[in-house]
């Protein structure tokens, strides 16, 4: 299991809750910040805003719910993915829309992932386990600030 | 060749037949009868020869006793000259008589002692004589041949003995000369013929004796005749060759014993064979004799057969050329006789015929020349063979001068065309019979006479054709009066050609006989091509069968008849028309015999008056039959010419009110300074198109009218023809179209825009509905599972089964989230079709059912290239559903069969239906079965929303498709998708 924090951006505490102890259930033990809203993420991520100073290394995931406070999670993802920091940032969508349009612009926008939140707790708890496994384990990253060459 | 012998050379042949037998035995005998002549002949020669050789040798053998008798005597053997043996005298007795002499010769061949004195000179010695040699080398008794005595001078035959000492040197030789021309064959002679000769011959060929004129044949060369050479050849036997005479002789040879001699005889033949040659003789002279004997009887016979028979031919020959009065004298054999019996009494019935026969003929012909004026008949060339009498007493040719000749090669028929005489003689060849063959005959004196002639064919028993017969009648005065009469008509006609076109004429049954015009032939008409036919029968173009009635009515009244109008369609296709005017014809007794009359071509009068007539017509049709309002309206006064129907219907004015007014006397138009604009349009433009204005009707009614006008000529006026659109519904309409135009558009927007506004609400609906409603029922769920996880020990049974049901609560409410969602997407979603294998999906989706319930036995029938055009998303929720479905509903059925199959669809439309063995269902429920949240199960059976078979139905029409289901309960259902391809 790799270090690295997980940013998870979630607004619901239910969900977040959930998501945690289904991490928990996971045996995934990497440490999880959470933001309740899309604005915070952003600040959170870029050290803007009240993190402004603060010097949060990357998180190894974000996990990003769409319907979110203030930025929507497709606005978060198009900034992230803006930014030279982020750009490779392994972003997994995890929400309980699975509209279409939604599932189009999240790939468009440059997700790595998209998941459904199901309402079954086993099937969320399977779901945040493959979800975790996945990008933390099994997926290698790119350098940190590497840039593809032209 | 139809060869007959007669009958004496038939009995000629009798006899030679019989004869010749005869004769060929008779040869046969000669020839046996010579041949054993032949035989004995033969045979007498034989023993002739061996006679004479005989004889010869029992000269020769006592010739050799005497010479060895001699030899023993002392003297003898002494050859001493000396002392001759007296004996050599003592003997001379019976020596002389047949030798010349008897000798000693000393081993040289020197004379020692000789019986006879030595001629006066003296002898030779004989050492290198024949007998000499041939005697001292043989050492034995030698007869020699012929030799010339050196005593007598006479020819000798010498015997020699040579003598020997025993020590065998030759001491001597005692030879005795025979003297050859008096010896004699005395057996021989006895047994000679005058005709034979004998002779005797030396092996050497020269003649040692022969019985006739010894004196000149003794000693010369008999081998130099071919039969001697032969005869000494062949050394005994017979042969038979030509003499020294030439003459054919029949010769024999036998060798003479102990010497080189041979006896031979020889015959002339002729005198051989001269008695078989004799009786032969007299054979053929017999046999001659009976030949001529039997031909004379012969002759005789067939003379008295011949006659008789002869006369019945010559009287057969003088019957067949009329003499039918002659009879046969009865004579002859009896069978002959009776021949000329009979055949008389033939003769007899046949003149008996022949009479009545002539009778019949007679009143045939009397008949013929009542009826007409001659009667004739030709063989089956043609050929006249009979001509009862003279065409006419002038007549030019003679009755018999007719006959031999075929009618058209008699020069004095004159009148018939080539054409005629080639249909006349068409009509012979196929031996039809003919009637009125008409010709001219010149006759004395240049006249010409008509006649008509009638025939028939004739054909034998046996169906051949014989030629034919007829009779034939003078028409000359008919005809003449026909001429005259055509002359007068001739006459007439010339004055009725000046006044119409063609003179014309009918026979009393109106048909037509005659007509004449020289512009017949232009209008494409044969001058004959109706003869014989009724007006009505000549196929008129414009009379029908009511018109004719009417035209035979008159004909019948005998009344005249003018202006006839009739068309006609010549056969190289012209049209023509005519007029004709007819008047009725009666001869002098007052009969009717006809019509006659002219014609007049009218074709170009009433052509063009039709055209005119149909130009007029069509233009009036026109007119009236256009259904726009048109009035014709003098341009002078402007006042009204005519109107059509469709004016007078529109306006409701009568064409009586109008006609002849203007329209501003009707009160027409609303505004009168309409009529100043268009009047001024006019004017300047000479035309008027598309002028609006408004009239008023008869009823008051004020119209829009749109208006036309063109200005005509015709005939030389002015006229202005209008056209008139009523318009007045069309501008109403347009406005009419004009305001909802604008109301809808102005509706469209808003709709659109309510529309709009509905959808991004359905949108907005959706996406918190799956968001916000889901999200709750997560926490429920989670907090459940929670709760249950790992408060257990603090919960009772009761409270878990509690926990248990809100759990399946909240997750069927978020499949039923799930479900409305889908629901909404189908209705909202593009549709994107391709070409789908709905085989291939449907196979993957019952793998995975097939691996969600491993322990269920199901039975997939999936048929394969099921393909049909549709959005690939939307088709794979139907597809999930329907198969779906049929898993959950064939749950109870082992094994659960589950089809999927193609479907005979309409064209332009794939079909296939998914069948399974599952629950089915009440057909009387069918109509709830695409209805969102009905059920037709409850929960407890089968779990749902009753919301998948709407989805279905949803997208499939979204394609524009259909869906059909059947079931009955227990026995499964299916479902029928057919979905089109564009």
């Amino acid at each position: 299991m790799q270090g690295g924090t997980i940013f998870l951006v979630e607004d619901n505490a239910d969900d977040v809750d959930l998501t945690l102890r289904a991490f928990k259930r996971s045996n995934i033990l990497n440490q999880v910040v959470v933001a309740s809203d899309g604005a915070q993420a952003l600040d959170r991520l870029f050290g803007t805003g009240p993190f402004a100073g603060a010097t949060e290394p990357l998180p190894a995931l974000m996990i990003l719910d769409l319907n979110l406070p203030k930025l929507s999670g497709l606005e978060v993802l198009r900034r992230v993915r803006a930014d030279q920091r982020t750009r490779f940032l392994p972003v997994v969508i995890l929400t309980t829309s699975i509209e279409e349009q939604d599932v189009i612009d999240g790939y468009a926008l440059g997700a790595n992932a998209y998941a459904r939140k199901p309402v079954a707790f086993e099937e969320f708890l399977a779901a945040a386990s493959r979800l975790g496994l996945f990008w933390l384990t099994v997926n290698v990253q790119p350098p940190a600030g590497a840039t593809p060459s032209r | 060749m139809n060869f007959r012998p007669t009958i004496r050379a038939q009995l000629f042949l009798l006899i030679a037949a019989v004869g010749m037998p005869m004769a060929a035995i008779f040869m046969y005998a000669t020839y046996d009868n010579i041949a054993q002549r032949s035989e004995s002949v033969r045979a007498a020669a034989a023993s002739l020869a061996e006679l004479a050789a005989n004889d010869a040798a029992a000269v020769i053998s006592s010739s050799r006793d005497v010479l060895q008798m001699l030899a023993t005597r002392p003297q003898v053997l002494a050859f001493d000259p000396a002392d001759c043996d007296p004996l050599l005298r003592d003997t001379a007795i019976d020596v002389l008589a047949r030798y010349e002499n008897l000798t000693t010769l000393s081993p040289a061949g020197r004379l020692l002692c000789s019986r006879r004195p030595a001629p006066p000179g003296g002898v030779r010695p004989v050492a290198d004589t024949e007998w000499f040699r041939t005697a001292v080398a043989r050492r034995a008794f030698h007869a020699g041949g012929p030799f010339v005595g050196q005593f007598s001078a006479r020819v000798v035959s010498v015997f020699t003995l040579p003598v020997f000492a025993p020590d065998g040197t030759l001491r001597g030789a005692v030879t005795l000369p025979m003297d050859l021309l008096n010896y004699r064959s005395p057996n021989a002679a006895l047994n000679l013929s005058p005709a034979t000769v004998i002779g005797l011959i030396h092996a050497d060929g020269t003649i040692v004796w022969h019985s006739a004129e010894p004196q000149r044949l003794i000693g010369t060369r008999g081998i130099d005749l071919p039969a001697m050479r032969q005869l000494l050849e062949q050394q005994r036997g017979v042969l038979e060759g030509a003499g020294a005479d030439g003459a054919d002789h029949v010769y024999s040879i036998s060798p003479v014993r102990d010497s080189d001699w041979f006896a031979y005889t020889a015959t002339p033949r002729h005198t051989l064979f001269a008695a078989v040659y004799q009786d032969a003789m007299r054979g053929v002279v017999r046999g001659l004799t009976g030949f001529g004997l039997a031909a004379l009887l012969a002759w005789f016979f067939a003379r008295r057969l011949e006659r008789p028979v002869r006369k019945l031919g010559e009287v057969a020959r003088a019957v067949k050329s009329g003499a039918l009065d002659a009879r046969v004298s009865v004579a002859g054999p009896l069978e002959v006789a009776e021949t000329g019996t009979q055949f008389n009494a033939m003769l007899d019935e046949r003149q008996r015929r022949e009479e009545l026969l002539q009778q019949g003929e007679q009143r045939f012909r009397d008949l013929v020349e009542l009826s007409s004026d001659w009667y004739w008949e030709q063989d089956a060339d043609f050929r006249f063979t009979e001509m009862s009498r003279e065409p006419h007493p002038m007549a030019l040719i003679t009755a018999p001068a007719t006959i031999g000749k075929a009618r058209w090669e008699l020069p004095a028929i004159i009148g018939v065309s080539e054409e005629l005489w080639r249909a006349h003689r068409a009509l012979l060849e196929r031996h039809q019979p003919f009637r009125d063959f008409v010709y001219r005959g010149v006759y004395a004196q240049g006249e010409e006479r008509w006649s008509s002639i009638n025939g028939k064919p004739v054909f034998g028993a046996d169906g051949t054709f014989a030629g034919y017969r007829g009779t034939g009648a003078d028409i000359t005065e008919r005809k003449r009066a026909e001429l005259a009469l055509r002359e007068s008509e001739e006459r007439y006609r010339t004055l009725v050609e000046l006044s119409a076109d063609w003179y014309w004429r009918q026979d009393e049954h109106y048909r037509l006989v005659y007509r004449e015009g020289a512009i017949l032939r232009s209008m494409g008409v044969r001058i004959d091509e109706d003869y014989g036919k009724t007006r009505w029968e000549m196929g008129f173009l414009n009379m029908n069968e009511e018109d004719w009635v009417r035209h035979r009515a008159v004909l019948d009244r005998r009344e005249e008849f003018r202006d006839l109008l009739l068309e006609r369609r010549a056969r190289d296709g012209t049209i023509s028309w005519a007029e004709v005017s007819g008047r009725a014809q009666f001869d002098a007794a007052g009969t009717f015999i006809g019509y006659h009359g002219t014609g007049r071509e009218v074709t170009a009068q009433v052509l063009a008056q039709e055209a005119l007539r149909e130009s007029e017509a069509r233009f009036r049709a026109v007119f009236t039959a256009c259904p726009l309002p048109l009035a014709l309206a003098r341009e002078s006064d402007g006042s009204l010419f005519d109107v059509n129907p469709a004016w007078t219907a529109r306006t409701g004015f009568s064409r009586d009110e109008v006609l002849g007014r203007r329209t501003v006397e009707i009160d027409l138009w609303v505004d009168p300074a309409d009529r100043e604009r268009m009047a001024a349009i006019l004017r300047e433009h000479g035309a008027v198109d598309r002028f609006e204005f408004r009239d008023r009707l008869k009823s008051g009614e004020l119209r829009e009218v749109e208006s036309h006008v063109r200005r005509v000529t015709v005939g030389g006026r002015q006229w202005l023809l209008s056209i008139f659109n009523d318009v007045t519904q069309a501008r109403a309409m347009q406005r009419q179209v004009r305001d909802l135009n604008e109301t809808l558009e102005r509706r469209v927007v808003e709709r659109t825009q309510e529309l709009a506004a509905a959808n991004k609400e359905l949108v907005l609906f959706a996406h918190s509905v799956s968001h916000d409603l889901r999200t709750p029922l997560r926490g429920i769920d989670g907090y459940s599972t929670l709760l249950l996880e790992e408060h257990a020990a603090a919960l009772n049974e009761e409270a878990r089964s509690h926990l248990g049901r809100i759990r399946r609560g909240a997750q069927r409410m978020g499949r039923l989230i799930d479900d409305l969602l889908n629901l909404s997407r189908v209705t909202r979603s593009a549709l994107n079709r391709s070409a789908l294998n709905v085989s291939a999906m449907a196979v993957e989706i019952a793998a995975d059912l097939a691996r969600q319930a491993p322990e269920r036995r199901a039975e997939w029938r999936i048929a394969p290239g099921i393909a049909v055009n549709a959005d690939a998303g939307l088709m794979r929720i139907v597809l999930d559903n329907l198969l779906g479905n049929a898993w959950k509903y064939s749950r109870n059925a082992d094994p659960a069969v589950i089809e999927v199959a193609a479907m005979a669809a309409p064209t332009g439309s794939a079909a296939f239906l998914v069948r399974d063995n599952g629950a089915g269902f009440e057909m009387a429920h069918a109509d709830r079965l695409f209805t969102p949240f009905q059920r037709l199960h409850g929960d407890a059976e089968f779990e749902g929303a009753g919301i998948g078979l709407a989805t279905v139905h949803r997208i499939v029409e979204r394609h524009g498709g259909t869906l059909r289901g059947e079931g009955a309960p227990g026995e499964g259902a299916v479902f029928y998708v057919s979905i089109p391809v564009g």
